[in-house]
């Protein structure tokens, strides 16, 4: 059995298992703030981790990248960053039934291919939004599960797990394995990480040393930015404003 | 034979005038109800967006002249910044809305602790990135009634000397219609303040057991921590 099988196999497996451990954990929608959190001793153990993590190699390492690479570098590595994230959303789209962003994205993924998605050749065009699995799987109403920080990966659900896991595998990066294809996948990871860091660098700082509470901070970070992300899937209730509870606390 | 012709009015087949009056002028309240209920909202909403813009405009463009003048002191920075809070946001709604469902519970003490410490640290933060803010552009682009109540104002913020990217902003405005627009939140990349500091705080007292004093504790830390960098 080849390798490539055996990952799909496995991963199908392993999908299903955190599917069900998603739907089992479904916490109230409404109250995300307390009840999704049943792990939250455990969760801010991985998150001082994490952060440990960006004390010591992070952080470094994005300050020394925005000092030594100039702008037009940094966008470039960004370009290839968002480049490589294009078959995701076109899979992603695809199964949402999606099928103008599903083209938008292939087609973008081709014309940048051009220059390995270090240039941006379609500049001002319309975008594709961006899709990923835990997207696709909220649109198949699998329940979002219980909050939980990984090491390394931060911020997620279960079901954002099962998607990260479903988006890592179904990468067409991954079908190719001992070229040099298997090289950019597996760099993409770190660089998509620094140059993510760089960019948001004060932002990230911001929160990492002048909140209250780091932890609760980019937990309510998380849940805000998933919420408008699947607010472009037609998910969430738009003609509602949940600050209407602004007038009667 | 005697032959009376009788008007179609006088034979019944038609209203009489007075009759007409009376459905003529039901009509005509009717459809002014209709008119009220099909077009009101709707009007209504247009008037609160522009007044929200208005607001929004207004303060961008007073944060814009102000911060000009390179020259303005640590205090005054303080200062300016107070005074555009007040008179731009509707600073007790956001005190009361971040404290969460605790604000109930706070003793009147607690409660003008927070709102003093909660006050002096968003104004001391908000002099502190004052460079940082004298470098930024907003471009308007659309703004959308939520309720009957509130406008999310769009932009796009724009750093001039393009070293942060560009992010999608929305300034959530208050527009009920006994009191000026004020402004509640910012939402920026769909993550809102208000919504992030209400989180932040809550989870503080939740996890000391309910107790209010908690957060100002660590609030108190957190002044202290501000006042030491700007002492250096």
């Amino acid at each position: 059995m080849s390798l490539f099988i055996r990952q799909k196999l496995a991963f199908t497996g392993l999908l299903g298992i955190l599917l069900i451990l998603a739907g089992c954990s479904s916490g109230n929608q409404g109250e995300l703030a307390d009840l999704s959190d049943p792990y939250e001793g455990q969760n801010r153990a991985v998150f001082a981790f994490n952060m440990a993590v960006d004390d010591y190699a992070l952080e470094p390492v994005a300050r020394g990248y925005r000092a030594a690479l100039p702008a037009s570098a940094q966008q470039a590595v960004s370009n290839y960053v968002d480049w490589a994230s294009l078959p995701k959303t076109a899979i992603n789209s695809g199964l949402q039934g999606r099928l103008e962003n599903a083209s938008l994205a292939t087609f973008r993924f081709a014309i940048n291919a051009l220059t390995f998605g270090t240039a941006d050749l379609l500049e001002g065009e319309e975008k594709p939004y961006r899709e990923d699995m835990g997207q696709t799987l909220a649109v198949y109403d699998v329940p979002e599960g219980n909050y939980v920080v990984l090491p390394f990966i931060g911020a997620t659900t279960m079901r954002g797990f099962a998607g990260y896991i479903g988006d890592f595998m179904l990468n067409p990066l991954s079908a190719i394995q001992g070229t040099e294809a298997g090289t950019v996948r597996t760099a993409s990871i770190p660089v998509a990480a620094v140059s993510y860091r760089a960019a948001y660098f004060d932002q990230f700082n911001d929160a990492k040393y002048n909140s209250l509470d780091p932890y609760s901070r980019l937990k309510s970070v998380y849940y805000q930015q998933r919420s408008g992300q699947l607010e472009d899937n037609g998910i969430a209730n738009q003609d509602e404003d949940e600050f209407d509870s602004f007038f009667t606390n | 034979m005697n032959l009376t012709v009788s008007s179609p009015i006088n034979s019944g087949i038609l209203p009489s005038n007075r009759t007409m009056l009376k459905q003529l002028s039901l009509l005509a309240g009717l459809m002014l109800v209709m008119s009220l209920f099909l077009h009101g909202p709707a009007a209504h909403s247009a008037d609160n967006i522009e007044r929200a813009e208005a607001h929004v405009n207004g303060m961008i463009a007073t944060v814009q002249a102000r911060t000009e003048n390179k020259e303005l002191s640590k205090e005054q920075r303080v200062a300016l910044f107070s005074e555009i809070i007040t008179e731009y946001f509707d600073i007790d709604g956001i005190i009361r809305y971040t404290a969460g469902r605790y604000w109930r519970l706070a003793t009147d003490e607690e409660r003008e602790a927070y709102k003093g410490l909660f006050l002096t640290i968003l104004t001391q933060s908000a002099a502190e990135q004052f460079s940082q803010l004298a470098k930024l552009d907003f471009t308007p682009t659309t703004s959308t009634a939520r309720g009957d109540k509130l406008v999310l104002v769009g932009g796009i913020i724009s750093d001039k000397t393009g070293s942060i990217p560009d992010a999608a902003v929305a300034w959530r405005v208050v527009t009920t219609d006994d009191n000026p627009a004020k402004i509640i939140d910012i939402e920026v990349e769909n993550i809102s303040m208000l919504k992030t500091q209400q989180d932040e705080n809550t989870t503080i007292i939740r996890r000391n057991g309910g107790k209010f004093s908690a957060l100002i504790e660590e609030l108190e830390k957190r002044q202290q921590t501000l006042l030491d960098s700007a002492s250096r």
